[in-house]
């Protein structure tokens, strides 16, 4: 019955135009990376490397598909998140906004298998999203610029992995991606519930996702240890993979506290719409 | 006769206004019931609740004489209000989905059949963007229908549509009275309801005002009345018009005011006049109007 439901959400969500945004944004906005990198790319990362050029020597290739792919998901920190939010705050405010929420709420189904069904077709919407980014980023970088050493930049220094050790790490970012849009995605959903107004969730997830990454930056103890449980600060968790160890003990928190994040606000979402009235 | 629809109690707050207060009705099967009231009188939420789409604040609801979960509301189909479907997908797809969600398997010739019996087949094809209000009705009415439901509710189904429209509802709604189901019907044409309903059930402020057969109600406004004789019509009037005030209307009927009705049947009767019938007049706006105000 679920997986009935969920095939029939995915069905509706390939159907709006709207959905479609995502891939046409990821695809120009990559597009455009590349075009740059292709031009500019050596003096772009000279100027990367400029103040520590004294101290570091790098031979050989380091402008490829690697390091374009790594770039891009940099990028993209904030761009997915909206993008993928215009489907989520849609998928209950937009419904009861267009009246169809009545129609599904009349049918012998119980409300809180349309919640779940809508949730496992975000699911795979925002897999599908970050599987096209994965394709056109990597695959089309990868193509375009050849692959090498990744030298990764960090405040600490620089990280230089092995052309052989970078493919699982991007499968493992992607993946982390995933989690990380999904619980922006499940926000807006749970925000799309309490509403009938298909913007307003959009503009609230994003919201939520400003306030909690400006209240973090404050340097102050006591937002570090609230902030701890921010899934903002969570989000960006990927860039841990392309560290030298992996440092898995922290990947993995934050990874579970993404997890939390996704399955509060999935509850919450089901028991709003469940006790919800449909007066639209 | 087996009740289908029962409310025990039942009303409905929303912040301080109270929408239905203490509301019970017990409907049976095969029955045709029209619900009125004027605006915020609490009909739609009264099919609201019957349907599920909104909770009660107290007392309790029972369909086909059990609690309203979803196996009871696979027996119904309804029309709430507008007729919204989406509206990137053709009317054909709006149906699979509804199809689907009742656990039935979508087939082009059930739908195109559904689509057919309210007058939309045509347009199947066509991405619900482009209907008409009364195109997107009439979906809506074939999106009611779709799992031949028992209980079939419909709130304002002619809305928007055309006379042709309102023709067709009427004679859907007959066609679904002859087929055995039970139909819950609320309009603001009375004219439409008083043609299909055997029921009537008026709110005022949340509160049934009036509830019974559309007969019996009717009965109780009529202003005057129709006296049909075997004898002429003017002998009627000759007769009756030194004490009574009386209208030839036919041949060998006349007009005569309701409460002049027994009166007018005494001296007829002792004149030796034969009466055929005595038909009052009366009508569901008489009706309505008697009752809400």
């Amino acid at each position: 019955m679920i997986v009935r439901l969920a095939r029939l959400e995915l069905w509706k969500i390939y159907r709006r135009p709207r959905s479609w945004i995502a891939f046409a944004a990821i695809a120009v906005l990559v597009s455009i990376v590349h075009v740059v990198i292709f031009l500019q790319g050596e003096q772009l990362t000279a100027l990367a490397l400029q103040g520590i050029e004294h101290y570091l020597q790098i031979e050989g290739r380091y402008l490829h598909g690697y390091l374009v792919a790594f770039i891009v998901q940099g990028l993209l920190l904030v761009h997915l998140p909206f993008l993928v939010t215009l489907v989520a705050g849609d998928l209950l405010a937009g419904e009861a906004a267009a009246g169809t929420l009545r129609v599904l709420f009349l049918q012998p189904v119980a409300r809180w298998k349309f919640v779940l069904a809508k949730v496992l077709a975000l699911g795979l919407y925002v897999a599908s999203v970050v599987v096209f980014l994965a394709v056109i980023a990597l695959g089309g970088g990868v193509l375009l610029f050849g692959v090498g050493d990744l030298v990764v930049l960090k405040s600490a220094g620089v990280v230089v992995i092995p052309s052989g050790d970078v493919l699982w790490r991007f499968v493992a970012a992607y993946s982390y991606n995933w989690l990380g849009l999904m619980t922006v995605a499940l926000l807006a959903m749970l925000f799309g519930s309490l509403t009938d107004n298909a913007l307003g969730p959009v503009i609230g997830a994003m919201a939520v996702v400003i306030v909690m990454t400006a209240i973090a930056l404050l340097d102050v103890p006591l937002v570090a240890q609230l902030s701890d449980w921010f899934f903002t600060t969570h989000a960006a968790a990927w860039r841990l993979l392309f560290e030298s160890p992996v440092p898995t003990m922290q990947v993995e928190r934050s990874g579970a506290v993404l997890v939390l994040h996704c399955v509060v606000f999935s509850i919450v979402t089901g028991a709003v719409v469940e006790r919800r009235d449909v007066l639209s | 006769m087996e009740t289908i629809v029962e409310l025990s109690g039942v009303c409905k707050r929303y912040r301080q206004r109270i929408a239905l207060d203490e509301v019970s009705l017990a409907i049976g099967r095969g029955e045709v019931v029209g619900v009125l009231g004027s605006n915020g009188a609490g009909k739609s939420t009264l099919l609201r609740i019957i349907t599920g789409l909104v909770r009660p604040t107290c007392g309790e609801v029972r369909l086909f004489q059990k609690p309203p979960n979803p196996s009871a509301r696979s027996r119904i189909g309804a029309l709430i209000e507008r007729a919204d479907a989406y509206p990137y997908l053709t009317g054909a797809e709006n149906l699979e989905v509804v199809l689907r969600l009742r656990g039935q398997s979508p087939s082009r010739s059930l739908i195109e059949a559904l689509l057919d019996r309210v007058g939309v087949a045509d347009a199947m094809d066509q991405v619900v963007r482009t209907y008409s209000y009364g195109m997107r009705q009439r979906l809506g009415l074939a999106m009611a229908l779709a799992g031949d439901p028992e209980l079939v509710i419909l709130d304002e189904p002619v809305n928007g549509l055309d006379p042709r429209g309102i023709a067709d509802v009427r004679q859907l709604i007959t066609s679904l009275h002859r087929e055995g189901k039970t139909v819950i019907i609320s309009s603001h044409l009375l004219s439409e309801v008083e043609l299909v309903a055997t029921r009537l059930v008026v709110l005022r402020d949340g509160r049934i005002i009036a509830d019974g057969a559309l007969e019996e109600l009717l009965s109780r406004v009529a202003s005057h009345a129709t006296i049909e004789t075997v004898q002429p019509a003017d002998v009627v009037v000759e007769l009756l018009n030194r004490q009574l005030n009386v209208e030839k209307i036919r041949p060998h009927a006349v007009r005569i005011a309701a409460e002049d009705v027994h009166n007018a049947i005494v001296h007829l009767v002792g004149a030796g006049i034969s009466i055929r019938a005595v038909v009052p007049e009366r009508s569901l706006e008489q009706f309505y109007f008697a009752a809400t105000t």
